[in-house]
């Protein structure tokens, strides 16, 4: 591997690495709020939320 | 290496190493099926064909690390070359195992409407602009396509026809392709999990992928920053030195960095030092990292051979790499830093007892 695409691989890797933990721990909050709303007990009819 | 097209030419040890990962693939596939249906019984039972597509799709995710990986690592571990040099077979196998995901998750969401499964795909769901039901499977088509388009052009014949260049780029989709699957696997199949299990095998999964990627290219960047002093007596470049010339191991080379940042590899062949460009004209493997095979330098990647003597590869090959020219000063090797035109043969510099031992 030449010098220019060494850099290419590590620019690309710089970009994708925290763009993909990123999107992981987005994934990772919004199924931890789902599991947590699914484990409230459900309003009793008329109780103020 | 071959110089025309001809169909994959199944060696015994290709076929080893293909029969080891579709015998890998299938017993992953088989076993997480069987304990997933062991795992839900009763009220939690999941369906067979839910169950095939979260095998397949953790089988195709899983190759697709092992493929991401085996490059850095070999950097760390030379041992893995030898996994190296069929990677792109293992790139075919995980098309391979995400298409049947894929065609079993269309089929069994989007192939009983009124429209189209794949029209059904792209079209049910666009809620792009929300994270809470983002449209995950778009990003599993586009991911799957990448990986197609890859194993479609994995032969050296689009290699050769659309030039090393156009195909390293053509290749590096793989990555943006992994980041699009990464997004799909935690907007999609993990927000149905219950346990913290999947996502710290995903979480671990990329910190690994990212973090070999990221150490290798540092790595490589302090060696490039570390290139040899340059004595500047020539009119064609400086001479580099390479440290002492009787130390390189016959048949091996020592890799020095040019000023300029391009690595040139010192071998040792008969107790003659020959220079040679670093990278490989296939597909930039390191040539330093290789070792002389009936007098032909041999890349470590895929085997690919260029005579010590001059460059060449053995007939009926044509390709060639730059060699440099190589002189020994008080027993120290020095390589010029500017390149002869590939296929000239600068003279070896021959070590004083002959085999310099």
């Amino acid at each position: 591997m030449n010098r220019r695409l060494r850099r290419r691989h590590l620019a690309a890797w710089l970009i994708i690495g925290p763009a993909a933990a990123a999107v992981l721990i987005a994934g990772v909050l919004l199924q931890r709020s789902k599991a947590r709303a699914a484990e409230r007990p459900p309003a009793a009819w008329g109780a103020r939320p | 290496m071959s110089h025309g097209y001809r169909a994959v030419q199944w060696s015994r040890p290709k076929r080893v190493y293909d029969a080891w990962a579709a015998v890998g693939a299938a017993a992953f596939i088989g076993g997480y099926v069987v304990v997933g249906k062991a795992l839900h019984g009763g009220e939690r039972a999941i369906s067979d064909e839910i169950l095939f597509m979260r095998a397949t799709g953790a089988c195709a995710l899983l190759l697709l690390h092992v493929i991401l990986c085996i490059g850095p690592a070999a950097r760390f571990v030379p041992r893995l070359q030898a996994v190296l040099f069929n990677r792109r077979h293992l790139g075919v196998l995980t098309f391979l195992v995400a298409l049947a995901h894929g065609v079993v998750a269309v089929g069994y969401y989007h192939g009983f409407g009124v429209v189209g499964p794949l029209e059904s795909l792209l079209t049910m769901n666009t809620r792009y602009g929300s994270l809470d039901g983002f449209p995950f499977q778009v990003l599993g088509l586009v991911g799957l396509v990448v990986l197609f388009v890859m194993a479609a052009t994995s032969h050296d014949f689009w290699l050769k026809n659309l030039s090393g260049a156009a195909w390293k780029r053509l290749h590096m989709l793989v990555y943006p392709a992994y980041g699009l699957l990464v997004g799909h696997v935690a907007l999609g199949a993990l927000q149905e999990e219950r346990t913290a299990l999947a996502p710290a095998l995903l979480g671990a999964g990329v910190a690994i992928v990212v973090g070999l990627h990221v150490a290798a290219a540092v790595r490589e960047v302090r060696r490039d920053r570390g290139a040899a002093p340059a004595d500047g007596d020539g009119e064609a470049g400086p001479w580099i030195d390479a440290g002492e010339a009787g130390s390189i191991p016959e048949d091996r080379a020592r890799t020095v960095c040019a000023p300029g940042g391009e690595r040139i590899a010192i071998y040792r062949h008969n107790g003659r030092l020959s220079a040679v460009t670093n990278v490989c004209a296939h597909q930039g493997g390191p040539l330093g990292e290789g070792r002389v095979i009936d007098g032909c330098i041999t890349c470590p990647w895929h085997g690919w051979q260029y005579r010590a003597a001059d460059g060449c590869a053995p007939p009926p090959f044509t390709e060639k790499v730059a060699m440099y020219r190589v002189r020994i000063v008080a027993g120290r090797a020095q390589v010029r830093a500017t390149p002869c035109e590939p296929g000239r043969a600068p003279p070896p510099a021959m070590l004083e007892d002959g085999h310099g031992r």
